[in-house]
């Protein structure tokens, strides 16, 4: 036996020392931190995610902070490291996660949220396909359109070349409704207008209404239609010109914030932008524009112009939740919430305008609007960084997206030794608020 | 099993001086590194208060041995793949030295009145342990680094490192001793294959000598392709992949497996029925 001695020793140690080492944890210095409540109701801010780093020692480490406490990236399990489905679809949408659990072949291979449809009856996935071209002019746009019949569990293939004339360069599916037994495939199409690819162009909305039985192709309509406008210049030169005004259009649609869900309605939103440059330099101009386009009636309303201080912010975000559409407006020293009903078109009630010092706070650092509620990353002082130090709390709150009522006030704090919190609080800092989507 | 244990105990008694060999170049470099990384911190920060007077706190950052660390990851880095060159030519050498070495030790090892598989699983263990043992070396290493680090530094002047933090600031570390278990699990595992599938090669070519030169590198490249396959063709990090994440996945561990079972049983077969001294 002593002869093995050698043997023996070293088996032991190569074990004793790689399991120690990882039986000891690996996360080194990785504080944990937790959201203390100072007011309201925690499981307000159950799907609130707060991320940032934590800057103690040599480099930083990226950390997402919950209610659930702190959550590093560092020491991934197998699972989420290998198994974990990073498919952007399956793995940040509840709905699709559940669809993806009850059909699941059906669910394959789709890659855009945009493009399904679900009811009780009926689960429709729809996208727009540009081939070629194999020469200049030899582009082939195909609509491929699966439709699953819920009491049958059959899938229908429906596929329909598009002709479409012009020379289409980017394409997109923005949302899928039924309305009966017609299916409406919302999708943004961007289009050269010249004969060359750098040249003008021009993007629209294009709705595609298919026969949901026969798959047939039984109308189409363009909603909105905007020629991308290039530099205007006054003199010599183009951009380079003393006196220029550039100008940048982009379309968006806002469907169903519960994507799977039916909605009769969508809201387009047309932003135009213009940078002009003079001997005073430069100025940066924006309006946004937003109507309701209602699949049922056909009929595109446009949505209230906002009052001309929201037109100031310079963040927006929105949403539509069934027939409301929440439009909030954000800049560091304060936020504004304007809702309009879809339906009828008309603003729900007056502007809203919120400042950081209502809640306790003099500046905003981060905002984000989900399922009627809107999450603020608050700092007590107006500063360009959120780093916790002395005299300087970052505190995160919840406020219904309506009314603006505070429903959670939380704080960043190190959850340890009392001694150590001033220390570990130093070397936080939180950039950005998040809520997990439905 | 006793016969195993008796040709492992063997195995690694034949590698030892080269082993401690490994271990001492290692310890010498490292901790050369780090001493002298801390003497040339010191001397910045005395050589400022001479021509300032002002206390070197004041201008630097306290001295942390994470980034004393990361500084010298170079020197970390030099003994490391040495010892990383060295293994992967013994386990050429661990096959070919019974062949080339003195009196043919090889007749005498295939002749012993035991299972060859033995003499298999002792040299693929055994090169295992070396491997292990260099990587638990590290890990001893790190903490004396340390406490020479704060022998040299002064006490006012130290910030406090753990040595997890110490050991993912170095590059080849990352890799080496990744901060979560499951990640060591599949870096050493594909290691592991990696080793089988080679042994398997050197048995083709010790059982088919020229032509089992071109058997054993077909052998290893097909594995290699049949390894790669799943993460090149099946979409896995595709948003429209036809096969999801987990299938994906199930995929390329039923392969790795495989593979596993295919290299073990061709090298026992080929020790068994081929191999000729």
């Amino acid at each position: 036996m002593k002869r093995y001695l050698l043997s023996m020793a070293l088996g032991v140690f190569a074990v004793g020392s790689i399991g120690a080492y990882y039986a000891s944890g690996t996360e080194g210095d990785a504080p944990r931190y937790k959201l203390v409540t100072l007011e309201g109701d925690a499981g307000e801010a159950a799907k609130m995610r707060l991320s940032g780093s934590y800057i103690g020692g040599v480099g930083s480490k990226a950390l997402e902070l919950t209610v659930d406490g702190t959550n590093y990236q560092l020491t991934q399990s197998f699972y989420e490291k290998y198994l974990k489905d990073n498919r952007y679809l399956t793995s940040r949408y509840e709905d699709m996660k559940a669809l993806k659990r009850e059909h699941r072949d059906f669910m394959r291979a789709r890659s855009n949220v945009d493009s399904f449809y679900k009811d009780s009856e009926w689960l429709i996935y729809a996208d727009i396909f540009l081939y070629g071209p194999r020469g200049v002019y030899d582009w082939r746009t195909e609509l491929k359109m699966d439709v699953l019949e819920e009491a049958t569990g059959r899938v229908n293939e429906i596929r329909i070349e598009l002709n479409v004339a012009k020379q289409v360069s980017w394409l997109r599916v923005e949302d899928v409704q039924r309305i009966g037994d017609e299916v409406h495939v919302l999708s943004q199409v961007r289009y050269r207008t010249g004969p060359t690819a750098d040249g003008p162009s021009a993007v629209e909305f294009r709705d595609y209404i298919v026969d949901l039985h026969t798959g047939e192709l039984l109308r189409e309509a363009a909603l909105v239609s905007e020629e991308l406008a290039v530099s205007d210049s006054a003199g010599p030169g183009g951009a380079l010109a003393a006196q220029s005004v550039t100008s940048e259009i982009s379309l968006s649609a806002i469907s169903s914030e519960v994507r799977s869900q039916p909605s009769e309605y969508v809201v387009l939103a047309t932003s135009k932008s213009e940078q002009s440059v003079n001997e005073d330099g430069k100025e940066m101009k924006q309006t946004r524009r937003f109507a309701v386009f209602s699949y049922r009636t056909g009929k595109l309303t446009p949505l209230p112009e906002p009052s001309p201080g929201l037109s100031a912010y310079s963040n927006i975000q929105s949403e539509l939740s069934g027939e409301l559409f929440t439009i909030l407006y954000s800049d560091r020293g304060s936020l504004a919430i304007a809702r309009y009903n879809v339906a009828t078109g008309a603003q729900e009630q007056g502007e809203l305008t919120l400042t950081a010092e209502q809640f306790g706070g003099q500046s905003i650092h981060s905002v984000s609007l989900a399922q009627n509620r809107v999450y603020v990353l608050l700092t007590t002082v107006s500063s360009n960084k959120t780093r916790i130090s002395d005299g300087r709390q970052l505190a995160a709150v919840v406020l219904d997206a309506g009314s603006g009522e505070l429903l959670y006030k939380g704080e960043a704090a190190y959850d340890g030794p009392a001694e150590k919190a001033d220390e570990f609080r130093k070397n936080l800092w939180l950039t950005n608020v998040n809520a997990d989507r439905p | 099993m006793r016969n195993y244990l008796k040709l492992l105990h063997m195995e690694i008694h034949r590698f030892r001086y080269i082993l401690f060999a490994l271990i001492g170049l290692t310890a010498l470099v490292q901790m050369c590194a780090i001493a002298f990384n801390a003497i040339g911190e010191v001397n910045k920060r005395n050589a400022y208060f001479e021509q300032t007077g002002r206390a070197p706190e004041e201008f630097f950052a306290a001295m942390s041995y994470t980034r004393a660390v990361q500084e010298t990851q170079f020197w970390f880095a030099v003994p490391v793949g040495l010892s990383i060159a060295v293994l992967v030519i013994y386990a050429f050498l661990i096959w070919y030295r019974d062949w080339f070495g003195r009196s043919t030790f090889a007749y005498r090892l295939l002749s012993l009145p035991s299972e060859r598989r033995n003499v298999y699983f002792a040299k693929l263990t055994a090169i295992l342990t070396f491997v292990f043992v260099l990587i638990g070396f590290q890990l001893l290493l790190m903490p004396i680094g340390r406490a020479i680090f704060a022998m040299i530094a002064p006490a006012d002047q130290l910030q406090p490192s753990y040595i997890a933090d110490a050991i993912f600031a170095n590059q080849v570390f990352k890799i080496l001793l990744p901060r979560s278990f499951a990640e060591f699990f599949v870096n050493y595992g594909l290691g592991i294959i990696s080793l089988l599938v080679l042994f398997a090669s050197i048995l083709l070519e010790r059982s088919y000598r020229w032509l089992g030169i071109v058997y054993g590198l077909a052998y290893a490249g097909f594995c290699a392709l049949l390894m790669v396959y799943p993460l090149l063709a099946l979409g896995r990090n595709y948003s429209a992949g036809y096969f999801y994440t987990e299938e994906a996945y199930a995929i390329q561990m039923a392969i790795d497996a495989l593979i596993v079972v295919s290299s073990v049983w061709l090298g026992l077969h080929l020790l068994k029925k081929k191999v000729s001294v």
